[in-house]
């Protein structure tokens, strides 16, 4: 009775409406984290990719994990290609989201092989670093360079923004606490350790003003002096160093990913999918990206195209890399939920 | 035939038959789907897991706690900003109350998160509410006015004042000014002319319009999850939170009955001691002669005047800001601006999802209006012929989604309908927003056939017309206003939504405000603001619209 | 009617007609046989179930039990549409968004008839009730008479055998109430439809109809012509509904035979034929103006209570032996007594009506 009540209802209403738009040729919907990070995809790898195929692609934000189970799970499959990082491509492929990528599909013998991943593509190799407000440090004065300094607030007095989760934070209150970068998930992985690291945030907690969630959000908030200092991933904070605002960004002890470009299962584009990424991974577009966005390259190649003067605004240029720790996948994904749910309490405490 | 005829006229068997029908067919589209989302609050690993999680870990308590308290200060601050505005809108010359009543009604008119994003422009640290603040001395420090407790309720009570001066308005207006006069003539002074006449005779007015916003507000998502941080968040955020990021049904579900139990309760509590008409009573009475009322005021009507001004200046300002605010260059907004351009709007003719977007909402709108004028018109004169039970379920039945708050009714239609063909479409979301829109639909035309004269019907009847050729004649132009101002209600209802449109849409028919949404949160893409100013454009054209339309005979 | 000959109306024949609303009977048991052409005004308090029977005679309402024959046709099947029956409301029901032409056009449009002829008839039956060339307003811009009046031409343009008015002129002011009371039965007289009128007013049911059925309870109290029903009303309900009265108690006077005033008098009403002692106690009515003021020590020893000026004549009341008393004496340019003074009072035996005593 209900569903046919439904049914009924649904075929008066489908009647009402003119019925969808009817699908073109080649489309694919691309689905990643928004703000200057996907205007760069699509810059640099979307538009050309749309040029020379003809594909239209769609695009959406905010790929979260669950959002992808629930259209998997449910056979309601509408996107095509989702980003994430290391740990989010982990987190999928463990629950069964993600195609696997054989070499078949996409050639990747020219990635750097310790990023290649069974279930995404490499991307770009991004960090999760800080900045601060040039207007509240000015230059020639004394300006935070660690993350001890972000910690310190006798020194640098002002608001903060932290992540509103604890991946990469709980690293940085550690190397903040004195850990060396290279001791760090060592020390996470012991309770002692992961005392240490929440307490430190609680102690900076009375100067955090914002836990940002979205990566557009620091440069925003540094720009509009909401807060003094904030960790980001460091291409939003490149965008906002490159609208004029007064921030400045600090390498020392940021934390590496690699971004991944997925293909969700049941995908109805997989080979338009399967194309573009493809395209993206191929040295010449590699080089592309940085023009848009300061994400490095994944590909050794890409280095040719890249002037020697950009390399300095790149996580993966050897210089930054020396700084920075990589953020260890295997060790979040076994610990993120309960990370999560205590940095929860947390925060909302 | 006579038997039809005689049914008609009093209410038999045609209209009871109806009447099931009616109740079958909202109880399928609309109870069902929630009953079945919260059946889901069982499974789960361990059945009952998440309630035992619910009583333990005091996150969640403090989500309900922080519901509570924050639609309470919201309420209490809505109540008490209400009163002078309201009180000056009845007491001043008819065109300055048409002028305030405008004032009133284009915030109601403006896109909720249209709004909310302008708060936020307006309150951040060198936001103009701050450059205003430190500029004149007044503090030396900006202040924190964004993410914490008083910039939810700011921004809460921003956009539920309305639904709280309305119905005080009414009441003020409904009141008989020859009382006060009386009142006057007895020896009452000012202070006690309001004290003993004005709040005893406008409080159902008042507790009218504190039941609407503390329900909305108990329900309330966007708003807090925008303008607050993680210690403001309330329990329809947490349903999302375990939707959009967990995935845990059985967790949403169990908070979903939570918040539902609570809106519940206050509403049966309010209809215990008001009962619900008074929600929709309508507006009589008599303007208060304005010279009396400066008079029996004096010192009081000069503060209503102030505070008034006040709480218009307040309901007005972020909607114009945005205005120059589009045309400012940096992408990080700032205010004043520092440079101006019109680089949002050439991104907004450039991107072809904010087109497609708008159609998107359109479309929807149109459809989901469609459904609900002639469902609600339906039900509106079958009720009207019923008495008894089945009438006063049919009411209860009909009224409901008002009371639902829409997380619950998006994450219900998601869970029912996610494995269906028809998850992502226009359609579904139409129904969605039909559903949201059928008790307006359903209270207006209602309210038209109370005024329509029975004995019109038989007369036609009786003067040699069928039932269709009487109701097209006859019943269609007497309610046609209320089927009207029905219609405007559901398309706003429609064309604001961002709850059901975040759950039941996909990249290819998501809404405007799903769009202007992502853009606020992901983004924080200075092309909202530009959408929002020609969003607001357009409310204003259709307020206008309207008010030339009642204007006329 | 737009013709110049009457149109003749039907006949209406009620027969042992019910009507419940759950365990309330609105109608019940009601028999009431009205001639073609008849103005037969059902008259009642509110409640008393004459609207509802107004309503089953339109085919509004349903009956529960019983026969309803127009012009000796059942009608029980045949729609409220078909019927060919005019009826005013109380409250006129214009249409208020058409023009005083378009509603009365309606019914003709209903049926059909064409767009000319419509206009013609509209043009003529505005004329006949006197408000040529108002075609074009709407009912709002009408006086209440006007609007009653349109309402009256809206019922009858299509030439219906019967027409029923509930309480048609209940809204008026008492002046315009009696100019229309005049109208309709003129218009009664021309055209000479059958008319069943539903009013709480007993002045006005007398003065306008033919006959009169009383109704109380759903159930009909008396029928006939309005004299007969005023003069020998069948109980206690019809005497006082339809006007002022005195109730009289009675004591058998075998040997006189027949009935006197307890309050004394040489008054003997006769016994009805057949009458034994012990069937039902009678009581006695008089109408005020039947009762006659007459000085003191002659006829029944009566002391002034109140006395009130009502324009063409004064109410005196009265009490003699313990009863309230009430006299109706014609203005002829002085009170005919004054308070607190004692007077006798006096009647004939064809003053008196009996009715059964109510226990």
């Amino acid at each position: 009775m209900n569903r046919t009540v439904k049914a009924a209802i649904f075929a008066g209403m489908a009647a009402v409406g003119a019925t969808s738009s009817p699908a073109l040729a080649a489309e694919m919907v691309f689905v990643s984290w928004g703000g200057a990070y996907q205007d760069a995809i699509r810059a640099a790898w979307l538009d050309p990719f749309k040029a020379e195929t003809g594909v239209s692609v769609l695009e959406e934000t905010g790929p979260e994990t669950a959002k992808i189970k629930a259209m998997v799970e449910t056979g309601t499959v509408t996107w095509d290609v989702v980003t994430d990082g290391g740990l989010g491509v982990a987190r999928g492929a463990a629950e069964g989201l993600f195609e696997e990528i054989t070499p078949e599909m996409v050639d990747q013998s020219h990635v750097y092989p310790e990023i290649i991943n069974k279930h995404g593509v490499p991307s770009e190799i991004f960090s999760t670093n800080f900045a601060f407000s040039t207007a509240a440090f000015p230059d020639g004065g004394p300006q935070p360079a660690s993350w001890a300094d972000f910690w310190d607030v006798e020194k640098f007095p002002g608001k903060r923004a932290l992540y509103g989760g604890p991946n990469t934070v709980l690293e940085a209150a550690l190397m903040a606490d004195g850990v060396a970068a290279a001791d760090v998930y060592s020390v996470l992985a012991t309770p002692e350790g992961q005392d240490r690291a929440f307490g430190k945030i609680e102690a900076l907690k009375p100067h955090i003003a914002v836990w940002w969630t979205k990566g557009a959000q620091p440069a925003q908030l540094l720009g509009s002096g909401e807060v003094v200092m904030s960790n980001g991933w460091n291409g939003r904070i490149e965008a906002g160093i490159k609208e004029g605002l007064p921030i400045k960004a600090v390498w020392n002890g940021a934390v590496a990913e690699v971004g991944y470009f997925m293909i969700v299962k049941g995908a109805k584009n997989r080979d338009t999918a399967i194309a573009f990424l493809k395209h993206a991974v191929s040295p010449e577009a590699q080089a592309e990206f940085h023009k848009y966005v300061a994400y490095g390259p994944v590909t050794p190649g890409a280095w040719d195209f890249i002037p020697q003067e950009e390399w300095a605004r790149l996580p993966s240029s050897p210089e930054n890399l020396a700084q920075s720790l990589f953020l260890n996948v295997d060790w979040w994904l076994a610990n993120e939920p309960a990370m999560i749910e205590r940095y929860n309490t947390l925060m909302q405490q | 035939m006579t038997a039809a005829a005689g049914r008609i006229g009093s209410g038999g068997g045609i209209a009871r038959i109806l009447g099931f029908v009616i109740f079958a067919v909202v109880f399928a589209a609309f109870v069902w789907p929630i009953l079945t989302l919260m059946g889901a609050s069982l499974q789960g690993g361990e059945s009952l897991g998440a309630y035992t999680k619910l009583t333990t870990s005091p996150n969640y308590q403090r989500a309900f706690v922080n519901t509570f308290v924050i639609a309470g200060l919201v309420t209490g601050t809505a109540l008490v900003a209400a009163y002078p505005l309201a009180y000056l809108m009845a007491s001043v010359p008819p065109r300055t109350a048409r002028i305030l009543t405008f004032v009133v009604l284009l915030p109601f008119w403006t896109s909720a998160l249209v709004r909310t994003a302008a708060w936020m422009v307006l309150l951040q640290r060198n936001g103009a509410v701050n450059t205003v603040l430190t500029g004149t001395g007044i503090v030396d420090e900006p202040v924190a006015f964004l993410y914490n407790l008083p910039a939810v309720i700011i921004g809460m009570v921003h956009v539920l004042l309305p639904f709280m001066v309305l119905p005080l308005y009414a009441a003020f207006r409904a009141l008989d000014g020859q009382l006060l006069q009386a009142a006057e003539g007895l020896g009452a002074g000012p202070a006690t002319l309001v004290r003993r006449i004005i709040v005893p005779l406008t409080a159902p007015g008042a507790a009218a319009g504190a039941l609407i916003v503390f329900m909305s507000a108990i329900g309330y998502y966007i708003t807090p999850s925008l303008m607050g941080g993680p210690r403001q968040m309330m329990l329809a955020q947490m349903i999302s939170y375990h939707m959009q990021e967990q995935l845990d049904w059985a967790m949403a579900s169990a908070l979903s009955i939570v918040l539902l139990g609570s809106t519940l309760a206050v509403f049966f509590v309010f209809q215990r001691f008001y009962g619900f008409d008074r929600l929709f009573a309508s507006e009589t009475g008599t303007v208060i002669d304005p010279r009396l009322a400066r008079r029996g005021g004096g010192a009081a009507w000069r503060v209503a005047l102030v505070l008034g001004l006040v709480v218009a200046i307040f309901l007005v300002v972020p909607i114009l800001v945005v205005f120059p605010l589009s045309f400012a260059s940096s992408p990080f907004i700032q205010f004043p601006p520092a440079e101006w351009t019109t680089r949002w709007y050439a991104k907004l003719a450039a991107d072809p999802k904010w087109l497609a977007a708008f159609v998107s909402s359109l479309r929807v709108a149109v459809l989901g209006v469609a459904v609900a004028v002639a469902f609600g018109t339906l039900a509106a004169i079958v009720v009207s012929r019923l008495r008894g039970p089945l009438a006063r379920t049919l009411e209860v039945v009909l009224l409901a989604p008002l009371v639902v708050p829409p997380i619950i009714v998006a994450i219900a239609l998601y869970y029912t309908h996610a494995r269906g063909p028809f998850m992502g479409s226009h359609e579904l979301l139409a129904f969605g927003h039909a559903l949201l829109a059928l008790p307006f639909v359903y209270v207006t035309v209602r309210a038209g056939l109370r005024s329509f004269d029975p004995n019109l019907e038989l007369a036609a009847l009786g003067l040699g017309a069928s039932w269709p050729v009487m109701f097209r004649r006859v019943m269609l132009p007497s309610i046609l206003p209320g089927i009207g101002a029905g219609a405007v209600f559901a398309f706003i209802t429609s064309f604001d939504d961002v709850v059901i449109a975040l759950f039941l849409t996909n990249a290819k028919s998501r809404t405007l405000p799903r769009v202007i949404y992502e853009g606020a949160l992901d983004d924080i893409d200075p092309a909202i603001i530009a959408v929002a100013v020609i969003l607001i454009l357009f409310s204003l054209a259709a307020l206008v619209a309207s008010f030339l339309i009642r204007k006329r005979p | 009617m737009t013709e110049t000959a009457p149109h003749v109306g039907k006949t209406v024949e009620l027969v042992a007609l019910n009507k419940h609303f759950g365990a309330v009977a609105a109608v019940d048991g009601v028999d009431i046989a009205i001639a073609a052409g008849e103005f037969c005004t059902l008259l009642g308090p509110s409640g008393s179930g004459k609207t509802t029977l107004l309503k089953i005679i339109a085919g509004y309402e349903e009956a529960s039990s019983g026969a309803i024959r127009i012009g000796g046709r059942d009608v029980a099947d045949i729609p409220v549409a078909r019927r060919n029956i005019g009826m005013v409301f109380q409250n006129y029901a214009l249409f208020p968004h058409m023009s005083v032409a378009e509603n009365v056009a309606f019914p003709l449009e209903m049926r059909g008839v064409p767009a000319a002829e419509r206009a013609r008839k509209v043009e003529t039956v505005l004329d006949l009730i006197g408000l040529p060339g108002l075609g074009g307003r709407l009912p709002r811009q009408l006086s209440g008479g006007q609007q009653q009046r349109v309402a009256v031409a809206r019922a009858l343009v299509f030439d219906p055998d019967i027409l029923l008015m509930d309480e048609p002129l209940g809204a008026l002011d008492k002046n315009l109430r009696s100019t229309m009371q005049a109208e309709i039965r003129a218009l009664h007289r021309r055209i000479g439809v059958t008319v069943v009128y539903v009013t709480h007013d007993q002045e006005e049911a007398m003065n306008m109809s033919d006959r009169v059925v009383v109704m109380n309870h759903g159930r009909v109290e008396q029928s006939g012509p309005p004299a007969a029903l005023y003069d020998r009303p069948a109980n206690a309900f019809v005497a006082r509904f339809l006007g002022d009265c005195t109730l009289l108690a009675l004591e058998p006077d075998t040997q006189a035979g027949g009935f006197r005033p307890v309050l004394g008098g040489a008054v003997v009403v006769p016994f009805s034929p057949g009458w034994q002692p012990g069937a039902p106690r009678m009581v006695a009515g008089i109408r005020p103006e039947r009762l006659r003021i007459v000085a003191a020590g002659e006829g029944i020893p009566a002391r002034v209570t109140d006395v009130a000026f009502t324009g063409p004549d004064y109410r005196v009341d009265l009490e003699a032996g313990g009863t309230a008393l009430i006299a109706r004496v014609p203005n002829l340019g002085a009170p005919p007594a004054r308070v607190g003074t004692a007077v006798g009072v006096d009647f004939g035996p064809g003053d008196l009506f009996l009715v059964p005593a109510v226990s």
